[in-house]
């Protein structure tokens, strides 16, 4: 890292997605809407900032992996932490959350994407992405199928995984 | 002086002294614990509100690569084991602990009646262990009685600052969280022996001085006022955790609204 990035990456670490004075925190939610342990998303949340890191000092787009999409997602609900706090006041540029147009031609553009970012992230931050954070991309791409679930009225089951 | 408040840590002492302590007590000394340990250690912040003076961020510190955590220690450190770059909240740093706890027995039970140290002073047979009953053996009581009357003394002396209440306080290492009042004396021959420790270059790392960490958090101008974290600030959290219990009735918030004026979903 440059002392530039250096810079950037302290304030980014250093910004706080949840609100000390709120009883339902950023983090909270984001174990509720996602049914993660409260370890997990503390850590999914240290990845997402390393992400948008990343994001601020590539020359090529990146894709997240879609258990930091659904950080970006829940920063993206809060508006004004996301747009004036983070993006303006922290970053100092506005980055876009652009979802797929669909296609086999998308699906190939995203894959490259995602494996470019993982060699930068192993470039930047000289470790390997924690892989129950950032997954091959075959699991990334291949188990997309996600939907919400009221579960005051289901129940919901694991597959039988095959041994 | 005791071999308890010399060798067990703070909860350990706690618990022996009183099993019905509470758990946000136990949470709150194991903390500071392991702050004067230097296995975590708190992200300076220039100018931190009354709230972030509370809810401090973090980190690991300098005697985490080296520490073993005792058993009652594991669940505060083991997120850092999986990141060790991490830099968390305090209040997050105890949701991440206590989400692995259903409630206050549990976190004794499986925590701390059952590591080694705890041994001499607790028995169960089968049948209680089953049931969860832990019952104070002929030492256990001694070492309460003990306990109570050298923490009794250690208090007074150091409230009246007495000849020997110095060295007192440092004998008993990190129990000294137990100690309400901490004379500033205490600090000021610490970070005399650490100033002396630096013109010597010496590598020594002595435990007592991460108490100077302390004294300089503690005091410093717009550093955080450590001593200012009170048990009660750990409750709301602990009991606001998913699947922790203990019974209390009112945990977590009722819904949430939007932001008022701009929109929000109130999911």
């Amino acid at each position: 890292m440059t002392e530039e990035q250096k810079i950037l990456w302290n304030k980014i670490e250093a910004f706080q997605l949840d609100d000390i004075t709120s009883s339902f925190t950023f983090t909270d939610r984001l174990c509720r809407e996602n049914g993660w342990k409260y370890e997990y998303a503390v850590r999914a949340i240290h990845e997402y900032k390393k992400f948008m890191f990343l994001i601020c000092i590539a020359d090529h787009p990146l894709t997240p992996s879609d258990q930091v999409d659904q950080v970006w997602h829940l920063h993206l609900v809060y508006t004004r932490l996301y747009w004036t706090e983070f993006c303006k006041n922290t970053l100092g540029r506005e980055i876009h959350h652009g979802p797929t147009k669909g296609g086999s031609s998308e699906k190939e553009k995203f894959n490259d994407w995602y494996q470019k970012t993982k060699e930068l992230y192993v470039t930047i931050f000289k470790k390997n992405p924690p892989t129950d954070i950032w997954p091959s991309s075959k699991i990334r791409f291949g188990e997309i199928r996600f939907r919400r679930v009221n579960l005051h009225r289901n129940w919901v089951f694991p597959k039988f995984k095959k041994i | 002086m005791i071999k308890e408040l010399t060798e067990l840590s703070p909860a350990e002492v706690l618990l022996i002294e009183n099993p019905a302590v509470k758990i946000d007590v136990l949470a709150r000394v194991t903390f500071f614990d392991l702050l004067l340990k230097e296995v975590f250690e708190i992200l300076p912040k220039p100018k931190a509100t009354e709230e972030e003076k509370k809810n401090p961020i973090i980190r690991i510190g300098k005697a985490y690569t080296t520490y073993k955590p005792l058993k009652h220690e594991s669940i505060f450190v083991a997120i850092f084991s999986k990141d060790d770059t991490l830099q968390i909240s305090l209040s997050n740093l105890l949701k991440t602990a206590f989400e692995k706890v259903k409630n206050s027995e549990a976190y004794k039970l499986k925590y701390v009646y059952t590591d080694e140290r705890m041994k001499p002073y607790y028995k169960s047979n089968f049948f209680q262990r089953l049931l969860g009953i832990r019952v104070v053996t002929e030492k256990g009581i001694h070492a309460q009685n003990e306990i109570k009357r050298e923490l009794r003394r250690i208090k007074i002396n150091a409230s009246r600052k007495t000849k020997g209440a110095v060295e007192l306080l440092l004998a008993i290492k990190g129990n000294i969280i137990l100690i309400p009042k901490i004379p500033t004396e205490v600090f000021e021959k610490l970070a005399k022996e650490k100033q002396n420790l630096k013109k010597e270059k010496s590598n020594l790392l002595l435990g007592n001085l991460s108490y100077v960490s302390l004294y300089e958090h503690n005091t410093i101008k717009n550093q955080f006022d450590l001593m200012a974290i009170n048990d009660s600030d750990f409750t709301p959290i602990i009991e606001s955790i998913d699947g922790f219990d203990d019974g209390s009735g009112d945990s977590g918030c009722g819904g949430c609204g939007g932001c008022g004026g701009c929109g929000g979903c109130g999911g």
